[in-house]
Order: C-alpha cells, then structure tokens, then sequence
C-alpha cells in the first residue's frame, strides 16, 4: 500500500554532515554519500543490483556507455530525467560536475592522479543528451564505467553561481561561471560552503534543487534526516511511502534498545519510535531469535569487500621483516579466518582470500578467490620461519640467527639477532575485533612472534595508519587494523590501483611491487575481451603476495519491520527506500 | 599500623603522660602536644570495629585470591582456545570461559593482582606526593601557598578520564605507565586535605615553638606536621586505593586500559557486558563482584581506620 513512513538507523555517531555530492575526504562516509546524498542527486550510474556488484543501468540516468576508436572515446547518452525546478538533466549538467572536478581535483575524496578527469583529454555535450569524453590511452571498458564514469553525479546548472543573492542561471544560458577554471573554483567554494551550513540544508534555494526520488524535508541538529517524495522525480522508481526517515544514535546498542523496544510492524498510523530498517550490533547477534520471535524479519547484507591488516613495508624496525614474502605467508598462517567467523563474527563473515572477494557472488572472481592458499596452522607458521633462518621460541621471542639474503636465511636489512617483535594498532569499540586480535596475538606467540596490542579510537586509527617516509616519525606504527573493510564504492571493479598501486592515496602499507603495478595497470587498460584474464591474474598473484594480511570481512544482520518490503541489501552499500512498501500489518 | 615517626611516638608520649621521658629533645617538643591515641589502643579500636575488620578481612582475601590462588588453581590464560569460548561453568572449569575461551576463574585472579598492585601503588604515590605538597603549601604560607594550591585547583578541575584516556592512546598503557599517570591526577586530593591539616597544625603551639626556637621549615614538616597529620594521610591512602580500583576498572572498561595479554577485572566487565543479553552471566557478575567488594573493602578499612585514629569518635 502506499503512504507511511519508513525509519531508518544511522551507524552511530555518524550522521549525516555534508550534502554536496562533490565531497572532499573530510566529509566522505557512507552515511554522507549513500544514505545521503544519493537520496536526492543521482549519480550518472547506479550501482548494485538487488545484492549484485554490478551496474543497474534501468535505474541509471545514463544508457550505456559506448566505447569506440579502441576504448579512446566513450559516449554516454541520458535518459529524460527532471530537475525539481523542471528543468531537464542534460549533457551539460554533466560537463558542470566533470569542470568543478578539474578546479579543483583534491575537493574530490576518490580523486586519483592520472584517473578521472585526468585521464579525460576533451568532454564535449554535441548535444543536451549527449556526453562525448576522449581519453587520453584506450582503457578497459569496464573499469572505466565502473571505477571512472561511476563519479559522475550531474549537477543542476541553478548551482552554477557563487552566492545565494546572485541571479539564477536562466535555462539555456551558455556562458555559466564553471566554463573556466578560476569560475568553477570559485562555484565549489560557494557551494561548499553552503554544504557546511547544516541548518539550512531543508530550506536552501541550492540543495532543494533534485533529480533523485526524495528531497530533505528536515535535518535535525541530532541527526534526524526526514526525506519526502520529490514529486516531479522522473526515474523509475517513484517512492511509495510518505516520508523517509533517518535517525541518529549516539552507540549501537541504543539503537539495539530501540529496535526491541519499538513495534515491528510500521506503516500507515503507526507512530512513536520505531526502526523500520535497522541492523543487529554484532555483539547482540544472539538475540536475533528474539528479535524474529518479537516479528522483524533479518536479513544478511554482505557488501563488495575485502578486509585486511595493513603491515607498514616503510616502518624502519620491521619493514624489512615484512619486505620478505617468506614471513607475510608465516604470519597469514596464523590467522584463523573460519575460527573467528565461528567464534566472534557469529557466523555473519566472510573470508578474505582475495583482493577480489568471492562474495557476495559476483562475475569477478575465480575459483580461486574462494580457496585458502594460506589456511590456518600454526605448525607450517613455525616451519616456515625456521626455514628461513629464524630460531623460533614458542611463547617466548623467536630472533633472526641466521641473517643473510640467500633462501635460507632471514632476508635483506634483518640483522641478526633481530627479534620478531610487533605493535598492532586496532579501533576501540568492536567486540568481534577485540577478540579475534586476541585469537592472533595467542596464535603469534607460539611461533615467538611477541605482538604488543593497542586499542586507540576509531579517529586515532584513521590519523595513525598513513602512508609514510621510514625517516618520519609518523612511520612508528607497525600493524593497523581499521575495523572496516576495502568497500569497492565508487570505484566499483575490483581492481588495485587505489590501494595496492606503488604511491596510490589508499596505499598506506607503502606495499610497491613493479610486478604487482604491472599487473593492475593491466586491469585497467586491457580491451574488453581481455579484461577477465586481466582480473584472474591480478587477483590471482595479489592474492598469494600478500601485500596485507586477510581477514575475515564482517557482513550485518539487517531488521526489517514485519510488514515492510522491498529491501534489498545493497552490494555497494547505497540505500533504495523508493522501493519499501509497508503491507497492511 | 606503623609507627609514625619521632614526632608520632612524642604524640603517644604526651597522650601517656610521658613527656618528660624526651628531655633531651628540642624543647618544642617538650610542650603540651596534641592528646593523640596509642598504637595498640587504635589496634584495639580498630578490632571493635566491625566493617574495619570485615574491610581488612576482605582485603587480605582477595589478596590471597588473586597471589595464592594461582599457585593452586592453573589455568592456561595465554592461549585462546576458540573452541571453547562462552563456555557456561562447569567440570575443570567452575566459572566458565570468556570469549576467548579463557578460564574465567584464573583470570579473576590475574585481575585481581593488577587492581592491588595498581591501587595501593597509587595509594603510596598519590598520598605521598600529595601530603608533601600540602604540607609544604600551609607551612609556606603567603604567594607560595596560594600557587601551590591553584595547581592543586587547576588540577583537580581537569577531568582525569580524559587525561588517562590521552596518555593511553599516545602511549602504551603498562601497569607502570598507569600508576605513574594515576598517581599524578590523584595527589592533589591528598594535597587540599594535608594542606588543610597543616594550616590548623602550623597554629598549634608546638609547631610556634619549633619554629622560634630555630628548628627550620623541613625539620617542622618531617618532624611536626606529618607525623600529626598522618590519621588524615592514611586514611585518605585506603580512599584513594578504592578509587584508583575503579579507574583502573573504568579505562579498560572503555578499552583503554592494559592491553591483551594483561588482564584486568575492567576489561573482563567490558568483554562480559556485550554478551550480558545472551545469558553468559558467569562473564558479567563474577568480576562485577569481586570489584564492588575490593572497592568496598578498602574503604571500609578507611572508615575504620577514621574512627579508630579520631579520638572523638571512640569517645576517649
């Protein structure tokens, strides 16, 4: 039925706080940009499809892409897509996003040097639906829709002004302030600062401009976000309810109290407090029974990840440690990947075995990406470092006692004597981290590897895990565990240049391998034909190379009030609520 | 109890009718000094008093718990075993395993040594740097005192949470490093109080004496003050051993306390708490327990060490 309104848990602490699409790194989560942002300016392409990684071109704005002259020009029509103020979404919208990019690239969180716009050398709009790029080398055409166009968000050319007082851009204007490089500059830092105005997000002439299916029609201080339906949106999926709405809340086990406490049933005359989509805290998931039996239906939602420990190759006491392929296999074997699905992710994980996960089920991967090449044991652990010149000490220190480069021996820049000692840096907060990091430093001194635990918050964590120079004091932090994982958005192909690749932003282990760039610059370069076996052998040697430690790589238990439909968990993590329907409870 | 030093003993002298017996002392110490009780008379006090002994009786167990107990009870608290985690109590294991599969038992007790160790280091620290502090301040009067006390106010005004949650993400948190950061944010309290002391002992006339008679500003503090503000000294250590328990409990609650492999009763309470809906009583209550009884123990001791040293309250 149509009508009533949805609620929907924020993660907590985190609500939204930045309303631009063009998001700087400051302000990039999730909760900006997919349960945000999207809602109410739709990207060029949307992806994941009901749980697929994949583009879902019937809700997209753009068909799709075409690649000719050997994937050097990529032509993109629109679809008749409106504005709220009744303009229609064209070409030039497009030309507006991709030229406030190029102002000022670093405004831009998935900005990559040499990736897009800089691989982008002419866009032209021959016509207001039509969008030709020419690139600069041939591409791969499916990494450059879905790591490169997939950051296109159109944006209404009524944006394209430098303040509030000044005129509206009347429709068919040609010269607009974004056509050069100083105008677009000074458009961005307009527009950016109105996105740092959060009480007049609701009210803005700027941001109630939308193409998507919802508009804001309140931000709370706290938080709470209540979206009703844009009434001129022309996609395809019109929403059904009356108001969306998304509430903040300051840990996840209030967020536990409210779903227990609130009904389960919404819709149409219910009120109160309630939690219409929400998720099970890891650490309450035995109560989902009781949560089932209470009516909410649950529901697994595994995005498109991998997750890892990042080992500092640049720390100048154990890098050279790590440098040697030898130990990363030894200290992989350590890692008991099902055991800590089984024992602290109650089952709701996934394991990692490469950097191209196997699930959700997905036309990346191969059959390899479902195999442990490094399974759990602590006795081919010991083997190994004793193969390679170390004496190992279970429980105890085990030291470097034969120092040299030959097979033998411990490896390049490990002197003798040195002992296996490491810090582990991991995020307050996360039961299921505390104790698999427990699980690993048990595991690790058996074979005389001493690793010294540290719990700092989640702010500390994203300020200490940086790419460094050896020299730097920054460079002190040996391990680093986010609690998070690699979410494949918006660079939706699984490939490596944003974390792997020598010098890449997302690279703070410092990991360089020519082999490795040789290889993901295949990935992104390679025709289509070629594109799979590109992939295959990308992930195939990542996987085995170890230029971080798997893990397993959480999924959520997402609640669902009995009589709401519609959902589908999102592969990449964006939320649909132009899809919920509430039933008669 | 320990003997407070030359100027406790002149106190036991003068309340005895002895004060002849120090002839040979500085004659400010042959002045009428305050009436203060005996060693055994405060020992027979103490006895009679019921949540004192219950208090002491308490400490000494938990002391034997946690230091004996190990040497009795073995139980592998290094190695996780991930098949046997939230295991409910029972044979080989009385009060079953945490999510580690660690024993629980064993690790009350390993809990146990650090809140001792940690409370009564703190304790010692605090209270002696504090005493000296205050003591210093009052015998100093004048701009000195009024500095030294806006330190202890500026201090006392910070939220240590915050300050110990600090120090534990910029450095790691030893049990060294906790006592040393403990002790810093808990001295102050100890200050006011001896400096309040000092103040009222400076006055006495026995101190005026000393102080005419040439004796200098650290013999009056070693000699004199100290020693008759030791009741307000000791009984302020137990409060602070309490409360240094329950920080200790509250950093590794909030995950900020001794890291893993170390054990500490709040990181149990932490590890415990996210599985409290799921049943596991046996990882919530046990440690839970144990720590309200420590802290109840210690101030027990104090209150009964309080009335015991106050000759009002034992209406002598």
């Amino acid at each position: 039925m149509r009508g009533g309104t949805a609620y929907f848990a924020e993660q907590p602490l985190q609500p939204p706080t930045y309303i631009f699409p063009l998001v700087s790194g400051a302000y990039y989560t999730t909760e900006n940009t997919s349960y945000f942002q999207t809602l109410m300016y739709e990207p060029l392409y949307w992806f994941g499809d009901k749980g697929r990684p994949s583009v879902d071109y019937r809700l997209s704005i753009g068909n799709p892409p075409v690649y000719s002259e050997h994937d050097r020009v990529v032509t993109v029509t629109l679809k008749h897509y409106l504005w709220s103020n009744g303009q229609p979404v064209t070409s030039r919208d497009v030309l507006f996003w991709i030229n406030l990019l190029k102002a000022d690239r670093s405004a831009w969180a998935s900005y990559v040097p040499g990736g897009f716009p800089d691989n982008v050398t002419s866009a032209t709009a021959p016509n207001p639906t039509t969008v030709r790029l020419r690139l600069n080398a041939s591409y791969n055409p499916t990494w450059y829709t879905y790591n490169e166009l997939s950051q296109i968000t159109p944006l209404p050319l009524a944006w394209d002004r430098t303040s509030l007082s000044g005129p509206v851009p009347p429709a068919g204007t040609t010269a607009l302030p974004d056509a050069t490089p100083a105008g677009a500059r000074a458009v961005y830092d307009f527009l950016d600062a109105q996105a740092k105005s959060l009480s007049t997000y609701a009210t803005s002439p700027i941001w109630s401009i939308v193409d998507g299916p919802w508009r804001l029609a309140s931000l709370t201080a706290d938080g709470t976000a209540t979206f009703v339906p844009n009434a001129r949106f022309s996609g395809p999926n019109r929403p059904r309810l009356a108001r969306f709405v998304e509430l903040p809340f300051t840990s996840a086990e209030a967020e536990f109290s409210l779903l227990r406490a609130g009904p389960s049933t919404g819709g149409p005359g219910t009120s109160g407090q309630q939690i219409s989509v929400g998720y099970v805290p890891d650490d309450d998931l035995p109560q989902s029974a009781a949560l089932r039996s209470q009516g909410y239906r649950l529901t697994d939602w595994f995005p498109f990840q991998f997750d890892y420990i990042e080992p500092n190759f640049n720390n100048p006491s154990v890098g050279p440690v790590f440098d040697q392929l030898y130990f990363r296999q030894a200290f992989q074997h350590l890692i008991d990947q099902k055991g800590w699905i089984r024992a602290y992710y109650h089952g709701l994980g996934v394991p990692t075995y490469s950097p191209v996960p196997a699930l959700p089920a997905n036309p990346y991967s191969d059959s390899r990406a479902a195999s442990n090449p490094y399974p759990f044991s602590i006795a081919d652990a010991r083997a190994i470092l004793a193969q390679h010149g170390w004496k190992v000490v279970a429980g105890g220190l085990s030291t470097c006692e034969r120092p040299g480069t030959a097979a033998h021996q411990c490896g390049r820049g490990i002197p003798p004597g040195k002992a296996l000692s490491l810090n582990l840096l991991y995020p307050s907060g996360l039961s299921y981290t505390d104790d698999s990091m427990v699980d690993l430093q048990s595991a690790a001194r058996e074979v005389g590897i001493e690793i010294s635990l540290k719990e700092v918050t989640p702010t500390t964590i994203a300020a200490t895990i940086l790419s460094c120079s050896p020299h730097q004091p920054s460079c002190s932090w040996q391990l680093g565990q986010y609690g998070s994982g690699w979410l494949f958005s918006p660079d939706h192909y699984p490939t490596g240049e944003e974390i792997f690749q020598t010098g890449a932003l997302g690279n703070v282990a410092n990991y360089s391998s020519p082999a490795i760039d040789r290889l993901i610059r295949a990935t992104t370069t390679a025709p289509a034909a070629l594109s799979h076996a590109a992939l295959n052998a990308y992930a195939d040697t990542v996987r085995l190379e170890l230029p971080d430690f798997w893990q397993p790589s959480p999924g959520t238990a997402v609640s669902l009030q009995a009589n709401l439909h519609g959902f589908s968990p999102n592969a990449y993590g964006f939320v649909n609520p132009e899809e919920w329907y509430f039933t008669r409870g | 109890m320990t003997d407070a030093g030359a100027g406790g003993t002149t106190r036991r002298a003068a309340a005895t009718g002895e004060a002849t017996g120090y002839s040979s002392r500085h004659p400010a110490e042959e002045l009428a000094l305050p009436a203060a009780p005996s060693r055994h008379s405060v020992a027979a006090a103490f006895t009679r008093h019921r949540l004192g002994v219950a208090g002491l009786g308490l400490v000494v167990a938990i002391a034997l718990f946690s230091y004996v107990g190990p040497l009795l009870y073995h139980a592998n608290e290094l190695s996780v075993n991930i098949l046997a985690t939230n295991a409910a109590p029972g044979a080989g294991r009385p009060l079953g395993t945490d999510a580690n599969g660690f024993d629980i038992l064993g690790r009350l007790m390993l809990g146990g040594q650090a809140s001792l160790e940690l409370g009564l280091a703190v304790a010692l620290a605090a209270t002696t740097l504090g005493s000296l502090w205050g003591a210093i301040s009052g015998m100093a009067g004048g701009l000195l005192d009024a500095a030294m006390m806006r330190l202890v106010d500026m201090l006392i005004s910070v939220p240590a949470i915050f300050v110990l949650i600090f120090l534990a993400t910029v450095l790691r948190p030893t049990i060294w490093v906790l006592i040393v950061a403990l002790s810093l944010m808990s001295w102050p309290a100890a200050a006011r109080l001896v400096r309040g002391e000092t103040l009222s002992l400076r006055a006495r006339e026995f101190v005026e004496a000393a102080r005419v008679s040439g004796g200098s500003r650290p013999h009056n503090i070693f000699r004199h003050i100290l020693p008759n503000a030791f009741d307000t000294i000791l009984v302020n250590a137990t409060f602070q051993a309490a409360d240094a328990i329950i920080v200790l409990a509250a950093l590794s609650f909030l995950g900020f306390g001794l890291p893993p492999p170390a054990v500490s009763w709040g990181g149990m309470l932490s590890q415990g708490s996210a599985y409290l809906l799921d049943g596991y009583w046996w990882e919530v209550y046990p440690v839970l327990a144990l720590l309200v009884l420590t802290v109840l123990a210690f101030n027990f001791v104090g209150e009964g060490l309080r009335d015991s040293l106050d000759v009002r309250l034992r209406g002598e």
